[in-house]
């Protein structure tokens, strides 16, 4: 897991879905849709990066998706993973990252 | 049932105002009638959006050249469509492009021919560079996502690191380094096109080393089929993830498929869209891998390039069934081989008129 999302609880962790991005929702379920890019969001990985429309540290996104599901464990690596691969993906940005 | 198509390929017009030698337009893109009017586009749009599209990509020919671009647009918001104009630029203008973005345009795909006005001007017999410049910077003021996108050949491969650092300058978020693929006008000046193994070589160790650097677009580079020993998998595969409709209304798995003699595709306005994707005789000819020839047949890698290109096959073998002769196991792959010996030879552009 990267330890920069991974970590404290500082302001600056916050992540929040692309400015370029848009999650739309079609009968086979949610999609994530970029420039010239789409792919559909399996398993709650909709739930997930709805939660990021308003900009959150992963501790936090980690801490709401426990409350809703107690009883999934290893929230915490699978999250921080899937965290990780819409932000290499360009779908999630670092706050801390977004110019202007 | 087939899955739903994510991706609708919007083509407004075959007009342009360029002239590249290696578009991919149909050969007699001027027999072609400009039919859908921005009503029936934003029908199609409705319907693309209940089949499960989410992205449309307006381009053509050159979208802008339609005076009714902004109606097109705002029935593709109506729809709940991620709205993305594929453009050359002109006759577009940035004051345009600002309405477009107040209308819900997301992004823009800028094509350059080269890193320079000269080189670039020269390639689309048509000058235009200073207006893709604005473009570009207007897309990039606005907020909304730049893609600049260079077609490479033989002739503007050694550009590569002046076009990398030009996307770097412009802020784009993404550069798309395709390199010409033979169909359309590209296949009749292949000969002209096509980069020495050398060249593609060079060029692929600069894309490498600039990926490494931090902070830039990210940069895609498209190897062409001719020096790759497995074919792509062209459109993710024949009616599978993206849906084409030409400016005629013809509903198509690739821009080029309406092409291929003998198959039978039906039209948006004669037909529901659902019924075009899903049961169109034509749609259904290469779907999935049960019309697959050996050595497709047999091969593990069936479901990763999905047969390669049905209209590459046809092209050069005259059979749209065949396997792509751009992959080494296709009895046919010699010719893909003498074309690349081809390279050698010094050959004019034919402009696209």
């Amino acid at each position: 897991m990267n330890p920069d999302i991974d970590t404290q609880n500082r302001p600056d962790d916050r992540i929040a879905l692309s400015p370029h991005a848009d999650l739309k929702t079609r009968k086979e379920g949610d999609i994530l849709v970029l420039p010239e890019r789409a792919m559909r969001l399996g398993g709650s990985g909709g739930e997930i990066l709805r939660l990021c429309l308003e900009p959150r540290t992963a501790d936090e996104i980690i801490a709401e998706l426990s409350q809703r599901h107690p009883d999934v464990s290893d929230l915490t690596s699978s999250v921080g993973a899937f965290l990780d691969e819409m932000i290499e993906l360009g779908g999630l940005v670092r706050c801390s990252e977004v110019s202007s | 049932m087939n899955a739903a198509p994510l991706n609708l390929i919007a083509e407004l017009t075959y007009r342009c105002p360029l002239q590249c030698p290696y578009c991919s337009n149909p050969l007699a893109f001027r027999e072609y009638r400009e039919s859908l009017s921005a009503e029936d586009w934003g029908r199609v749009f409705r319907e693309a959006a209940e089949l499960g599209v989410v992205h449309v990509g307006l381009t053509g020919g050159e979208p802008s050249t339609r005076k009714d671009l902004e109606q097109i647009l705002s029935h593709a918001q109506d729809a709940d469509l991620y709205a993305h104009l594929v453009t050359a630029g002109m006759p577009l203008t940035p004051d345009r492009l600002s309405d477009l973005a107040a209308l819900g345009l997301r992004s823009v795909q800028v094509s350059i021919q080269d890193a320079d006005a000269e080189g670039s001007n020269r390639i689309a017999g048509t000058r235009s560079f200073e207006e893709k410049m604005a473009i570009c910077e207007r897309t990039r003021s606005l907020g909304l996502a730049l893609t600049l996108n260079c077609v490479l050949h033989r002739d503007n491969l050694a550009s590569v690191p002046e076009v990398i650092a030009l996307a770097r300058r412009l802020g784009a978020d993404r550069l798309e380094l395709a390199n010409t693929q033979y169909h359309g006008w590209a296949l009749r000046n292949r000969a002209a096109l096509m980069p020495t193994r050398g060249q593609l070589a060079k060029a692929s160790a600069e894309v490498k080393a600039a990926q490494k650097i931090p902070g830039g677009p990210t940069i895609l580079f498209v190897l062409p089929d001719y020096y790759a020993d497995r074919p792509k998998p062209c459109m993710g595969g024949w009616g599978r993830l993206a849906m084409v409709v030409n400016p005629t209304g013809q509903v198509l798995p690739c821009h080029e498929a309406g092409e291929l003699p003998g198959l039978d595709f039906w039209n948006a306005q004669t037909h529901p869209l659902e019924a075009c994707w899903q049961d169109a005789p034509g749609m259904k000819a290469y779907r999935g891998t049960d019309w697959m020839p050996e050595p497709c047949q047999s091969c593990p890698e069936r479901e990763i390039d999905f047969g390669g290109c049905r209209c590459q096959a046809f092209r050069l073998l005259g059979d749209s069934s065949a396997t792509d002769p751009a992959c080494a196991k296709s009895p046919d792959h010699g010719l893909i081989v003498s074309a690349r010996e081809e390279a050698e030879a010094e050959v004019d552009f034919q402009y696209r008129r």
